[in-house]
């Protein structure tokens, strides 16, 4: 793909079809992966979820960056994109940090 | 081939606007962003609340997630996978100029859909019917109640050995709008949470097959071209958000339990 389009549908050459085939293959070997890695034990289910988040952000980037074009858009739509993002991160973050604060205190004083 | 510069308005649209048709298309798809990152924002509250619940309750609520049916959410994540593949391609055939295939790719996506809606029923009405519960995953309210009509024993065999189990409904319809407060609408917390993020998340499926219903219609007036294919654009955007929620929400929900 051309670099440096301005506008923001790139010139398309050439079929994508074989690429999003590509991006749909290794997306269900990744649901495998992931069925897979879910039966075995890592110690805590603490591990588990976090491997089983990072195959499933390894998963959607590939929907966002292929599957919804987003390599081939401008910064504008990019920063769109991603704009949610750090916010769900904060609200994610601060209520579990309460939670696990409550657990903590709850053991320290019994 | 299409490009930038050679968009049109609508086929037979004769509206004056002030903006060219590659303003409009870039606006379109612009707003559509914005709307998935409000949509994100809007399951946001889910995962939050999955997450407290699932620190907070953590034994409860890892033994009701482990009569979730792994194949049920497997098969259903293969099923919205392709339909979101189907429709990157009918994207990709439509810019293309390639109208028939686009119609044949968004029947694909639709039949998908609802294969996706009927592994839910199937999925949903096995979750009316009773399952062995152990006793710790269900509500005290609702374990009292099974104790009383002695439908709670100890098990002898298989993983549950040695524990207290019950026979119990995750889910049971026929309580919605029941008056009488003792009866508890959900056996616990696990399924109240399952029930919703993939009740609102089948939501989003169900309004998805009415805007395929549309480009379809659409399709098959010939009004979509190489030059104007916004509505594949923009709603293909949407499904892929409903694939994206779909991706978290089978580890979280289906996964969560496992090595236990």
């Amino acid at each position: 793909m051309k670099e440096g389009n301005n506008m923001s549908n790139t010139e398309h050459t050439h079929s994508h079809v074989k690429l999003l085939a590509v991006v749909f293959t290794a997306l269900i070997c990744l649901t495998g992966i992931t069925v897979a890695a879910s039966y075995i034990d890592f110690g805590s289910p603490l591990v588990n979820i976090i491997v089983a988040l990072g195959i499933a952000s390894i998963k959607g980037s590939l929907v966002l960056v292929f599957f919804m074009h987003l390599k081939w858009e401008d910064k504008l739509t990019k920063v769109f994109a991603f704009m949610a993002v750090p916010f769900v991160l904060l609200f994610l973050a601060g209520d579990i940090a309460d939670m696990m604060i409550k657990i903590s205190e709850k053991l320290f004083l019994n | 081939m299409s490009s930038g510069s050679n968009l049109t308005f609508k086929p037979g649209s004769n509206r004056h606007t002030p903006f060219t048709a590659v303003q409009e298309y870039a606006m379109s798809k612009l707003g559509m962003w914005i709307f998935l990152a409000t949509e994100l924002l809007f399951f946001a509250g889910l995962f939050v609340t999955y997450s407290v619940y699932r620190i907070k309750l953590s034994v409860m609520w890892l033994d009701s997630a482990s009569t979730l049916n792994v194949t049920f959410g497997a098969v259903n994540t293969v099923i919205l996978l392709l339909s979101s593949f189907t429709v990157a391609w009918a994207v990709d055939a439509v810019k293309r100029g390639k109208t028939k295939a686009v119609n044949n790719l968004i029947i694909i996506t639709l039949l998908c859909a609802a294969a996706f809606l009927g592994v839910k029923s199937v999925e949903y009405s096995a979750k009316t019917h009773e399952y062995e519960l152990k006793k710790v995953s269900i509500a005290t309210l609702y374990a009292n109640r099974l104790q009383k009509e002695g439908k709670c024993y100890t098990a002898t065999e298989g993983k549950n050995n040695g524990l207290a189990v019950c026979k119990a409904i995750p889910f049971n319809p026929s309580n919605i709008g029941s008056r009488d407060k003792s009866r508890p609408v959900f056996a616990n917390l696990f399924y109240t949470q399952y029930f919703i993020m993939t009740g609102v998340h089948g939501l989003h499926i169900i309004i998805g097959m009415g805007l395929f219903i549309w480009l379809l219609m659409l399709g098959l007036k010939n009004q979509l071209n190489a030059g104007w294919y916004t509505p594949v654009e923009v709603v293909g955007l949407y499904w892929h958000l409903v694939d994206l929620i779909w991706i978290y929400l089978f580890p979280l929900l289906y996964l969560a339990s496992k090595p236990h």
